[in-house]
């Protein structure tokens, strides 16, 4: 395994002062750098996440989750990173799931391991929840030529080069599909990995509404007319 | 007549602050004062409007106008939308900047 110091853990955090410490605090034990990018939290999300021993980046004000992992991502790159994971804040992830992504990294067979519910497994996903997910896989299937078994995972683990090759300019939701869209435009070579993810109350309560699927297209639509 | 005049009062208004607007964006300014110059001769010469809409095969003057107004408007909100998003990306690259500078190392844990 790679010296835990070349690997980052890039977590955007927004209010998350009720769980961060508790998810922190595993990942910061195996030695790895971890940045949490507090997008403009309200309460003490960041004062918690430096108390936990990582990196710190803070939005002066809330710009989304894509945003906040594009800085992190830049912010690992310079600081060195060799593999960086994206992990979410709320502690629908687990690190064993991280760390054996990594190690596929390490194999140097691919640029980048997407984590996958639907081949792992969930705990606590509503139906709804499910049947908007495999829609969105459905059309990100269609849309990217990419033969994925989930969309909007935020659990990922990605090369330097891989994350040097991303520029990410949808700031809120649909910078998950961005980065399909990317890992298809760029050529980039990927792997899904069995994940599990926890839907806890708290992660319900905090995580996005069905009805942000509308948002995503809206926002890829619309920026595609950008570009 | 009181309200032709109010009308025309209101369009060269607006005509004047696009032709003062031209250095910022060419094509926006004078479309707009195309546009108002357009209103301008229809609300002088209604008759006109009424031809135009008959020849389109619209019923009524009014009518040419009202969708005229919805078209521009629509273009004019979507256009906005866009700058928008513009300026959105223009704050984040500055607030991405500012926690770039002000990274904060970690401490050791407790």
């Amino acid at each position: 395994m790679e010296h835990p110091k070349r690997i980052w853990f890039v977590l955007p955090a927004y209010n998350e002062a009720a769980v961060i410490a508790e998810t922190l605090r595993p990942i910061v034990a195996t030695g790895s750098n971890v940045v949490v990018v507090d997008d403009g939290s309200a309460d003490d999300t960041r004062q918690l996440a430096h108390q936990c021993g990582t990196w710190i980046c803070r939005h002066a004000v809330n710009l989304g989750q894509g945003a906040a992992l594009q800085t992190g991502i830049e912010f690992a790159l310079s600081h060195g990173a060799k593999y960086l994971v994206t992990f979410d804040a709320d502690g629908q992830h687990l690190l064993s799931d991280a760390m054996a992504m990594v190690a596929r990294l390490e194999s140097g067979n691919v640029d980048i391991v997407l984590g996958s519910r639907f081949l792992g497994s969930t705990r606590g996903m509503s139906t709804l929840r499910g049947a908007i997910l495999r829609l969105a896989t459905w059309f990100t299937r269609v849309r990217t030529g990419l033969d994925v078994t989930d969309t909007h995972n935020g659990l990922r683990a990605l090369t330097a080069k891989a994350a040097a090759a991303f520029c990410l300019r949808h700031n809120r939701v649909a910078h998950a599909s961005e980065i399909l869209d990317q890992i298809a435009s760029r050529g980039l070579r990927f792997e899904e990995h069995p994940c599990t993810i926890l839907y806890t109350a708290y992660s319900k309560q905090k995580g996005q509404r069905s009805s942000g699927l509308i948002d995503v297209l809206f926002d890829l639509y619309i920026g595609g007319m950008r570009r | 007549m009181i309200a032709q005049s109010g009308l025309l009062i209101a369009l060269a208004f607006v005509w004047i602050y696009a032709w003062s607007q031209r250095s910022r964006s060419k094509i926006v300014s004078y479309s707009v004062m195309a546009v108002t110059a357009a209103g301008a001769v229809l609300v002088l010469l209604p008759d006109v409007a009424n031809d135009i809409a008959h020849f389109a095969g619209i019923g009524r003057g009014a009518d040419l106008v009202f969708y005229v107004f919805v078209v521009v408007g629509l273009t004019a909100i979507f256009n906005l939308h866009l700058r928008l998003r513009t300026e959105q990306e223009r704050l984040t690259a500055v607030v991405r900047e500012l926690a770039l500078m002000n990274a904060r190392e970690p401490t050791p844990p407790p």
